[in-house]
This record gives C-alpha cells, structure tokens and sequence, in this order.
C-alpha cells in the first residue's frame, strides 16, 4: 500500500498526486493561443471549426507539419508516449514489472534494431526526412514549453522525454505488428502434434466452402490451384516447448467500399471507409485538415505519425482495410551446438548477428537481452541447439511515408494507384475513388509463397531467403458492377496463383455489403451510413436454425423455452437492449468449445476452427448425422459416443450458465449490451479513465464491427464532385485529456450510429467564417 | 469552535505556499511549540480534513467534476464524491499524527532521568 511519497506497485504517491496545491487538483487543460514557435518560417494559422477538429493552414509543408506535430503534442502527448514505447520495448519504464514480458518480446524480436533500420530507410527520401523532423521540433516545443503536461504523468509520477524520429517509426511498427503480426503458424503446428496433419488441413482449410466465399478480386474457383495434401508438409519441428507469444488475435477487421459515378445517385463516385481497432479514449485517429498551396487534404492522421494517412482531397477518396495476408513465418533453426551462435544455413555454418540491449524498468532495475537475429529473422526461442525465428515482413518496410504524400496531391484513381507502389507494410486493401471510377488494390509487400510455406513450423536449415517479393498486386479498377469493396476476408479465391495464406477473416461482413450494394441500383451518402450502420447478424442467419433444429425443447426449464421461442422469431438483429443476440452468441460461443475444445490441447486461449468452417460442420452433421464430421461432434473425453443434439444441449446450458454468471440468474434482466460490454478503454488502462459501458448495437461478424473491446474506431462517407463532402464520425475529441469534457465528445453519437458533416474548408478565408477559435503561429 | 475556525484558514495557507508534506511537517511544528491535548488536536485535524475536502470540491467544480470523476474510478471508489471523503481522511491523519508526533519531543524531555545503577 502506499501513503505519502512514494508509490507502491501500480498505485501512485498518494501526497504529490492528491495535494490541493502542486497536485491533481490542480489540473490545467492545455489552452492553445497565438504564440511563436521556434522553427518555422512563416506563419501557420490552426483553426478549429464547430466540431473542434484542427485545419492547419500553411504556406511552407515543413512549417505545416512543425504545427501538427506542436498541436498533436498539446492533445495527446501521453498516448504518443505509451504508443511509442509499445515496439521500442520501452513500456516498463513507465508500468514497471507488469510489462516486462511485452517489452522482453519485442526487444527479442529486434523491433528496436528494425525500426533503426527503417529510419535509415525513411531518411533516405528528403520529404519525408524532413517531415519527420519538423514534426518532432514541433512535439518538443511542446514539452519544453511546460511543466505539466497532462494527469497521467502525474499519476505516474513522470516527466515525458523529448520524442526523436525513431518514436515516429515506433508507432508505424506498433500499428503494423497490430495488423500483420497475426500467425498461426506455431498453434497449428502443436495442433498437428496432437492430432496429424490431415485433421488440422480439414478443420483449417485454405479456402471456405464455395457458398461461403466471399473475395476482394473475383477468380475462376472452379479451378483450384491450391489443393493441400499431408505430403505437402513433411517437416515435424523438434522443438516441444514454444511458448505463446503476445501476437494479435483474429477478429481485427475493417471495411470500405466504394461506388462508381454509374451506380451513384448524384453521378458522381461515393467512397466509405470504417476501421476497426482497440476502442480506446483517446482514440488512435486525430481528425484534421491540411493546407498548404502544393494540396488541401482532410482526413485522419495516427498519433505521432505527420501528415494524415486516410482521407480525401478535392479529386479523389482513399482508405484501408487490413490485408490479412500472412507475412509472418517461423522456421526451425539448428545450431552448432546449445552454446553456439552459429547456424546451420544450406551447406555452410553461418554466424549469427547478436546485439545487446537493455530493457529499462520502472524502479531503477534493468535487464540485458541478446538480441540474435538470423538470416531468417530474430530468434525468439531456444531449446538447446534448436531455436525458432521470426521472420516477419514489418522488418522490411518500404517508404510509406512518401506513398501517403502522393495521395495528397493525386488527381485520378490512376495516381492514387500509382501512390502505392512505394507502401511495402503493413499490407492493406486500398480503396481509391475518384469523381468517376473507384479501384482496390491488394497494397504492398506480397510474399510469393510456395505450396506448404507458411502453415506450420518451416525447416530453417535450408538457405531459402524467407519472402522473396511477388510483383503481382491483386486489383479491381473501373469494375463493370461499378462497386469494390473489402472487409478483411480473401483476397483471392481457389482458382487465383497466388498463395496467400489461410487465414482471413470469415467472409460474412464482405457477403452482406455485397448484398446491400447490389440491393439498390443507385446508392447515396445517407444510404452507405445505413450500410455502416447494419447489424444484422449473418452467423445467426447461417447457425440458428441448425441448432434450434438440433435442441429438444423437452431438456429444457420454462425460462428457457421462452427464450428458445424468442430466438425462433429473432430478425438476427444485434441490439444492444435484447437479450437474444446474448443467447445466441453465449449458446453459439459454447457449442464451438463443446465440439473442438476436446480435439486438442491449447492452454494459452481458445483456438477453434473459423466459422465458415463450423458452419459447414453443422450443416454437414444436420443433413447426415454420420457424415465424416461427426468425428469432431463426439467428445472424446468421454467413453461413449455424442450426437450432435447432445452437443448442442450441452452448448445450451453453459451458454446459459455464462449468461447467469455474467448477467444474473432473472433472464429478463439479460442484455447483449452488457454481454458485449462495449466500451472504450483508458490508452493505459488506467481504471476510470475509459467510458462507461456503451448500449451499442451490432454484434461480432457484423458490419458496425462491434467486438466489445475492439471496433470502428474511424467512420466515414466521402461523397466526391466539384467539391467533396464527407461525413466522419470519431468516438472520443480531439483532445486526449481525460479531465476535459471533450475527452468523450462525439461518444454518444457514434453509439447511436450518426455522422456528423466535416468541415472541408476550401481555403482559409471560408475556414474563419466558420472557426470556433483561431490560433497564429508565428516565427 | 474558534479553534476549528482558525484551523481551517491556517491549513488554507498552509497547503497553498508549501509543497504536499507541508501538512505534516507544519502540524508536526505546531505541535511542538504548541503542545495540546487531544480534543485540540482532533479539532484541527477535522478542520484540516474539512478545508482540504473543501478545497479538492472547489478545484473539481472548476474542472466540472471532472476530475473527482475519473480520480474516484482509479482508486475503484463506487462513486466520485468519496474521493473527497479519501480526501479528509489523508489530512485529518496526517495533520492528527503530524501534531501526536510534535509532542514526542516534550514527552521526551519530560520523562523521569533513568536511576539504574549499574
């Protein structure tokens, strides 16, 4: 416990933070006026309009991007900090022993050396050495101007450091290893231990049931190029105790589409764009305009990266979704002996490169870790003289900067393309629209994979460079159907050549808004928000009626079969306020841990087949109760063999148990709301500092995104034409002060799915018409 | 009751020129010019502990609330107004010890010479 000075643990000093005076209490919001800021050359003008959303109005690009950075400091200086810190392996300075494994991962994944390397790369444009710089001058002018800057650090007890570029290259490594650091490879190599290599190709197959396909690039796929087979993976690893590591689950999703000026209302292209992220206060996504007389561009920066990364500008509209590709592979290393750095690499031994770094933690205590990279990448384990490396495309990045810069001062969706052609990682599902046409590309770093690379643990004693690059870059641009679109599922179907992976998201969100695309003939800007904004529930559609069919309402009490009567006329709506999408997804959830959760042992976290897998599963076993399915049906832990309607009851009941331990034993009291539990969480989980938990609509595969802890973090619709209009909608202000009234602005509407209207000011005349506030800064 | 008065305005200036263990080190002082009993020091205590709640509630006010808001939610407090409750317990038990230990010098001074022959 701690009292006074000194903090104990994760509890603060209770003297200095509580003190009326010097302390919390006398907490001051940042209060941006007119003022000099060293460095630039001409004067910038800030104005904030109604929403409070920053315009940055400026004459020279390094004097526009010395602003941001000052700006975005005075706003969100300590989630630039803990962000920063995530790769750098520098979060324990601050959390102290609670982090010290996070950081020990990506120090021993040499983020720190990558991100050394990637700076060099950076630097090598002028342009974006140069942003880099002036943004990093304009962050520090901030810290150096106060004393205090902000409740966590003095919760914390901490003074922020000054920011150097590397920092910039950090929070690119962050969000990059957030959206492509995802394998399997390690999983379903133990799985394949436990149960053969056959049984993990059938519940983990490379393409989803024809019916239950959906893909970016349309290809022939009654032709299956990739067809695996046990021969195709001969390598058993050796390696028996690789632990878990702290990669990013499955579930993270986006989406966008766009419509052509043929299937737009107003003849002219519309664009949307949701991304789904870690729902956090404040959020990752800082809303703003830039000016200078080279472009005028509106849209979203990430913290601590200059310049904006989605957005739009007079000409065209571009946006992401995660690629999903696998980019990340693990070989098996042999090693001259236990001792020994050298590895074996073809015919030759070669010696590993190992460098030294420390991991500071909070309290004064430090740790020094060998960081031994390979020509396969890092090692992050060793048993005696075997070890495992990564090796990862984010250590290979390209010039992402300079792609985003392009984008600025594009004009045709061929420019935005061709914009692309330096953007390496992470890999992402560009939409581009112009007035006219839209187009998606598959941008990137494609590995070119061959058949069994990438699935399991690789033998890494051969001399196989890992990733060599595909030049190919799947695309859609001018469709016929005048619509592209992508949501995070495949990229390509069975009869495509390229190899990408097997584990995308489930197809369900990209099914449904090709469905609502095609529904109507001509779409709208009011019409793609209700298109955002659609929670119906394709998983339930598919599984519902297979496991009603499956359940005997005689096992059951009167409370559930008033339930079971009320999933029956459900219209597979996730609304917060029901309690039917709470009992399908506990009952759903269940009944995929009841049929796989025997098969194998995983111990880190549930990991089951994909939906479109179970789906199928269930359709198979209801349509023939002995169909080579029933295998996994029967739960093996028990002598005698289960039916699927056992299964499903079983399922039922602890699904319901859940509901009552979480929600309470009145089943009318029950909600999806408080099963989901949305809500946005503290940047450092600092309890209080979040939201409180949001009665938002939409459910796990559908279109709002709504994950619970994750979700659409960024919205928006850009209608493009002589001049665009775009409506966005960003839960959590401008500012990242917990303590400002701002700091949860625009919350309530994002909950409720409304849009607001963004102010695109031509120029900055129009901009003071319209500005909240002004603010000059001056040489 | 004048005691609690004037307890009241000397823990206002107090807090407001010296850092946060002023508190302690002032009451420590006070109590050693100024030994008294317990009622008296029980009385500044509360007096500290109701200024310093006091002064917390008019600083949060400025700040709408805000901060006894999310303050009360670190420390996993039901609801945000008993942050100010944490608030008059911090002083009233250091303003109490701080006085309790100021006596110690006087007791000390005070106690019989020890007669152990050796």
């Amino acid at each position: 416990m701690c009292f006074l000075g000194w903090g104990v643990g994760s509890l603060p000093a209770l003297g200095p933070l509580l003190a009326v005076s010097g302390g919390i209490w006398d907490h001051q919001r940042v209060e941006l006026s007119d003022q000099k800021l060293p460095g630039l050359r001409q004067p910038v003008t800030v104005i904030w309009d109604q929403n409070r959303v920053p315009h940055f109005f400026a004459e020279e690009e390094s004097d526009l991007y010395r602003a941001q950075g000052f700006v975005m400091a005075s706003q969100r200086l300590f989630q630039m900090d803990v962000l920063t810190r995530v790769t750098a392996g520098r979060l324990s300075e601050l959390f102290g022993e609670k982090t010290v494994a996070r950081d020990r991962f990506f120090i021993k994944f040499g983020m720190r050396e990558s991100a050394r390397r990637t700076l060099a790369r950076y630097q090598s444009d002028e342009r974006s050495r140069s942003a880099m710089k002036a943004f990093v001058e304009g962050v520090n002018a901030f810290i150096t101007s106060r004393n205090y800057w902000g409740p966590e650090y003095k919760i914390l007890g901490v003074k922020p450091e000054l920011f150097d570029e590397l920092r910039i290259i950090h929070m690119a490594k962050q969000l990059t290893f957030n959206l492509a650091g995802r394998s399997y490879d390690t999983y379903l190599s133990k799985i394949k231990q436990d149960i053969g290599v056959e049984p993990v190709l059938d519940l983990f197959p490379l393409f989803d049931p024809a019916d239950l396909g959906d893909y970016i690039v349309s290809s022939d796929s009654k032709n299956q190029v990739h067809v695996e087979s046990a021969g195709d993976f001969p390598f058993v690893t050796r390696l028996q105790n690789v632990p878990y590591f702290p990669l990013p689950g499955a579930g993270q999703g986006s989406n966008n589409w766009a419509v052509s000026a043929k299937k737009s209302a107003n003849g002219f292209s519309i664009f949307a764009n949701d991304t789904h992220l870690s729902l956090t206060l404040p959020n990752i996504w800082f809303e703003s305009q830039l000016v200078i007389p080279e472009f005028n561009v509106y849209g979203a920066s990430l913290v601590a990266i200059p310049g904006l990364i989605n957005g739009f500008n007079p000409f065209i509209a571009w946006g992401p979704t995660n690629g999903t590709t696998d980019v990340f592979d693990f070989y098996e290393m042999e090693f001259e002996s236990a001792s020994s750095n050298r590895y074996r690499n073809g015919e030759e031994w070669l010696e590993a490169e190992v460098q030294s770094e420390v991991l500071k933690i909070r309290g004064g205590r430090e740790e020094t870790l060998e960081v031994v990279w390979t020509k396969k990448g890092p090692l992050l384990h060793r048993e005696n003289e075997l070890a495992l490396a990564g090796a990862w495309i984010g250590h290979q990045p390209d010039q992402e900067l300079r792609a985003v810069r392009g984008l600025y001062q594009a004009k045709s969706i061929d420019e935005c393309l061709e914009s692309f052609k330096s953007w390496a990682v992470p890999i992402q599902n560009f939409i581009c629209a112009d007035a006219k046409d839209v187009a998606i590309q598959h941008t990137g770093f494609i590995p070119k994979r061959s058949r069994g690379q990438g699935r399991f643990i690789m033998d890494g004693r051969s001399d196989e460079i890992p990733f060599p690059a595909s030049a190919e870059r799947p695309k859609v641009v001018r469709p016929e159907s005048g619509f592209v679109l992508s949501a995070n599922q495949k990229v390509v179907g069975p009869g495509h050549p390229l190899y990408l992976g097997w584990d995308f998201e489930p197809p369900f969100r990209g099914m449904r808004i090709r469905e609502l695309l095609m529904k109507k003939e001509k779409h709208s800007p009011e019409s793609f928000i209700e298109i955002q904004n659609d929670i119906f529930n394709t998983v339930a559609k598919l599984t519902l009626p297979l496991m009603l069919a499956a359940l005997d309402p005689d096992s059951l009490n009167e409370q559930q079969r008033e339930i079971i009567d009320e999933l029956r006329s459900w219209d597979y709506q996730d609304r917060a306020l029901d309690r039917a999408p709470a009992v399908f997804w506990a009952w759903y959830g269940r009944l995929k841990a009841a049929i796989f959760g025997d098969e194998y042992q995983l111990p880190a976290r549930e990991f089951f087949p994909r939906d479109p897998r179970v789906i199928a599963l269930l359709r198979n076993i209801s349509q023939d109760p002995n169909h080579r399915d029933s295998v996994w049906v029967d739960d093996k832990l028990t002598p005698q063999k289960e039916s699927v309607k056992e299964m499903v009851a079983r399922a039922f009941q602890e699904g319901w148990s859940r509901l009552e331990e979480k929600q309470g034993k009145d089943p009318k009291q029950w909600s999806f709301k408080d099963w989901i539990q949305t809500r946005l969480q503290h940047i450092a989980f600092f309890p209080g500092f979040g939201s409180e938990v949001l009665p938002m609509d939409g459910g796990y595969q559908g279109l709002r995104g709504n994950k619970g802890r994750h979700g659409a973090v960024y919205k928006i619709v850009v209608q493009l034409g002589e001049w665009p209009e775009a409506w966005i909608q960003i839960p959590g202000g401008s500012t990242g002060d917990p303590f400002d009234p701002d700091y949860e602005r625009h919350v309530g509407d994002w909950v409720e799915g409304r849009m607001r209207k963004a102010f695109y000011f031509k120029n900055i005349e129009e901009g003071k018409e319209q500005a909240a506030k002004v603010v000059v800064f001056s040489p | 009751m004048n005691l609690f008065y004037a307890g009241l305005i000397l823990y206002c200036l107090i807090v407001s020129f010296l850092p946060w263990w002023g508190m302690g080190m002032a009451a420590f002082v006070f109590g050693v010019f100024q030994p008294g009993d317990k009622k008296r020091d029980l009385q500044l205590a509360f007096s500290a502990a109701i200024a310093h709640a006091a002064l917390a509630f008019y600083k949060d006010g400025r700040n709408l609330g805000l901060i006894s808001k999310r303050m009360s939610g670190l420390f996993g407090l039901p609801q945000p107004e008993l942050i100010f409750l944490v608030m008059a317990v911090l002083a009233f038990v250091t303003v109490w010890l701080g006085l309790r230990a100021g006596k110690i010098p006087e007791a000390i001074r005070k106690s019989p010479p020890d007669r152990t022959e050796h």
